[in-house]
């Protein structure tokens, strides 16, 4: 089966989440009073724990049965087609944009996603990379600040203007 | 009813709602164009957008959206042969073969005026449905509520692709943890929080939404690798178009199968968990046994018979969905719960009170979906071989763009980095979930219910001092407490019945 080793451990990974998920609900905090109830903030963590394991121990035992019955209805890219390479390129990216947003401002930071993301995907004329990213940044950017809604400017640009400020004075 | 009608029409018929209505259809069409973006991630792509809005307003763009991201979906079904959205691949049978045979035109001609008669049928149906069902589950209590979402988180699981059951199922139940993050109402507790103050406020509905769809579709589509494609595919069925119209005796020709498929999809829409998927195939299937006589094109190979079925099935789906959406407070699929979300973010509480307490958005909605249909017709019939060139925007471009209005969308709700972190990391787990196969609609679903589903669930074991029989004191309890057994058990029924057939043999 084309997608068995994902579903294989994405069923393990869900019975470890499960087991967890039961294990922090009995550390949910609870007062004297809470726990005299016969329902409290515990109850419906500690019945979706049970449900979960009870699940995921299911799926897990049939993932590794030789027949089961779990058929893909989507077609699924075996390991040896997919792009691992550029899924965690992408994935870093994605994370840059989210480091960079309050250090660099929204523009510029979106400018750099948009840019890396085509050149990471295979595209290698500047001018369309130039032509999509730019004006598409500045068209969003214009529409939010009409529209009143606040946008990180950079806290690098803010620090450097107060740097210049505080060297003026001096 | 009619005191209903004329407050939805005095709403709507105003220029800012039109022009709503108008964004809405034309933003849902570009969006479920856009392969692999179907209705739920034109939606949460939206909601961002509809935050300065006015929950009347906000509902009646998301509803815009919905139908535009169906028709949308269709187009790319019948030009490119791919489906945005699982309610489109039944469009794909017989609209790509007619694409193929340089009848393209033709074929968007039918699948626009499908979903037209399909929306507006379906929506007549629910002028007249929706305010019994409303008046109905006003004298729901807490317990017939908790076995109504119960009921609704187990249909969605019987109605699962086959072999997928368990994992639907499963879905459910990690959508229902999740939302258990953050701060519990009624004792004042934290829950999963890991001692992490952006976690207090648990979990963002948009951000979940965006992430588990928009965000893990342009990833899948990077793991699938973008560099193969090219987008220029689909360049010669764009162009060589011919003309959008139908001859009298097609257009006769499709009536029948229209209005049979309209009501069909309507009532398959109304049932929870049910939806445009299993409306259109079921359509289709029905349209195909109908058909007898040898002059038709048979299906598969370019009947418009066999397009205009799922197109008004699926149409009339839509619509059918909101009928437990806005009268029980009970998502049917995936896309009603984020609208359901959005309504819980506008600060409306959904249920029968929407009904009584918030007409004026129970009914605008509804009215703007005659309007909607009206301006999916006029805006989309004339329009669609311009639109459709969306089609020919190679992946390389289309994925960042749809990854940048995802992350945007999220921090601009929140302006929290942490916000961003988290989606990330909840792309990257859904996109290993679809890679194995786990259906991600019933996790959203699942998460929307939880906690409204635990209110209910505390509420009624209050209320009978602790005592856990209010499952089966009341009749409509017991009643949907049984339909969720057997809700459960469909998927195993079959097998049984078959393994006690032959046992009696041998």
């Amino acid at each position: 089966m084309i997608n068995n080793v994902y579903s294989k451990s994405a069923s393990l990974a869900l019975l470890a989440l499960a087991v967890g998920y039961g294990v922090f609900a009995g550390e949910i905090p609870l007062d004297f009073w809470s726990l005299e109830e016969p329902i409290n903030a515990r109850t419906l963590p500690y019945l979706l724990a049970i449900t979960g394991t009870i699940l995921a121990l299911a799926l897990s035992v049939l993932s590794f049965m030789p027949d089961n019955a779990n058929v893909p209805t989507e077609k699924i890219p075996s390991t040896q087609s997919s792009d691992w390479r550029s899924l965690c390129l992408m994935l870093v990216l994605m994370a840059a944009f989210a480091i960079s947003i309050e250090l660099m401002g929204f523009v510029l930071s979106s400018i750099m996603l948009l840019m890396i993301g085509f050149v990471l995907l295979g595209s290698r004329s500047p001018r369309k990379i130039l032509l999509i990213a730019i004006p598409l940044v500045l068209l969003i950017w214009l529409i939010l600040d009409a529209l009143g809604i606040y946008l990180a400017e950079g806290t690098m640009f803010l620090t450097t203007a107060l740097e210049v400020r505080d060297l003026n004075r001096v | 009813m009619f005191d209903g009608i004329l407050l939805g029409l005095e709403t709507v018929l105003t220029l800012n709602s039109l022009m709503l209505v108008f964004a809405g259809c034309a933003a849902g069409t570009i969006i479920g164009m856009l392969p692999g973006l179907g209705p739920i991630s034109a939606i949460a792509l939206m909601i961002p957008v509809t935050y300065g809005f006015d929950p009347t307003s906000g509902m009646i763009l998301l509803a815009g959206v919905y139908y535009g991201a169906i028709f949308g979906g269709s187009t790319s079904s019948i030009l490119i042969n791919a489906p945005g959205v699982a309610g489109t691949v039944a469009t794909a049978f017989d609209g790509y073969p007619l694409a193929q045979q340089g009848k393209a035109g033709k074929a968007l001609a039918t699948a626009a005026y499908a979903s037209f008669a399909g929306g507006t049928i379906a929506a007549v149906l629910l002028v007249l449905l929706a305010p019994y069902m409303a008046d109905l589950a006003l004298g729901f209590q807490s317990p017939d509520y908790f076995a109504l979402m119960l009921l609704g988180l187990c249909l969605v699981t019987a109605f699962a692709s086959r072999g997928q059951h368990l994992k639907a199922l499963m879905m459910t139940c990690l959508g229902l943890m999740l939302s258990t993050v953050g701060t519990d109402l009624t004792a004042g507790v934290q829950r999963f929080t890991f001692g992490q103050a952006d976690l207090i406020d648990g979990i963002s509905f948009l951000l979940l939404a965006m992430a588990t769809f928009a965000l893990s579709e342009a990833l899948m589509m990077v793991f699938r690798g973008v560099r193969a494609e090219t987008g220029t595919h689909a360049s010669n069925h764009l162009l060589d178009k011919k003309s959008l119209s139908l001859e009298p005796a097609e257009f006769r020709s499709i009536v029948p199968t229209v209005s049979r498929s309209s009501v069909l999809g309507f009532f398959i829409g109304v049932l929870p968990g049910a939806g445009a998927t299993i409306a259109s195939f079921l359509a289709y299937g029905a349209e195909k046994n109908l058909t007898t006589s040898e002059n038709e094109v048979s299906f598969g190979s370019g009947s418009l018979k066999g397009l205009a079925a799922p197109e008004s099935a699926n149409n009339a789906a839509c619509t059918g969905s909101f009928v437990p959406l806005l009268t029980l407070g009970i998502p049917g699929s995936g896309t009603t719960a984020v609208l359901l979300g959005a309504l819980i973010a506008y600060g409306i509480q959904p249920g029968p009170q929407l009904y009584v307490d918030e007409p004026r958005i129970f009914w605008s909605v509804i009215v703007s979906m005659y309007f909607g249909n009206i301006i999916l017709l006029v805006l989309n019939l004339p329009l669609i071989p311009y639109i459709a060139r969306l089609l020919l925007i190679p992946k390389t471009y289309l994925v960042p763009i749809i990854i940048f209005f995802s992350l945007t969308g999220v921090y601009l709700v929140s302006f929290n980095v942490f916000d961003l972190y988290l989606m990330i990391f909840l792309a990257f787990v859904a996109l290993m979930l679809r890679l194995g196969d786990f259906p991600l609609a019933p996790l959203l679903l699942g998460f929307i219910l939880g906690g409204m589903l635990e209110d209910n669930l505390i509420r009624a074991v209050t209320l009978n001092d602790g005592q856990w029989h209010f499952l089966w004191q009341r009749g409509t309890t017991l009643t949907l407490m049984i339909l969720c057994l057997l809700a459960l058990l469909s998927p195993v029924i079959p097998k049984l019945m078959k393994y006690l057939k032959t046992g009696q043999h041998t």
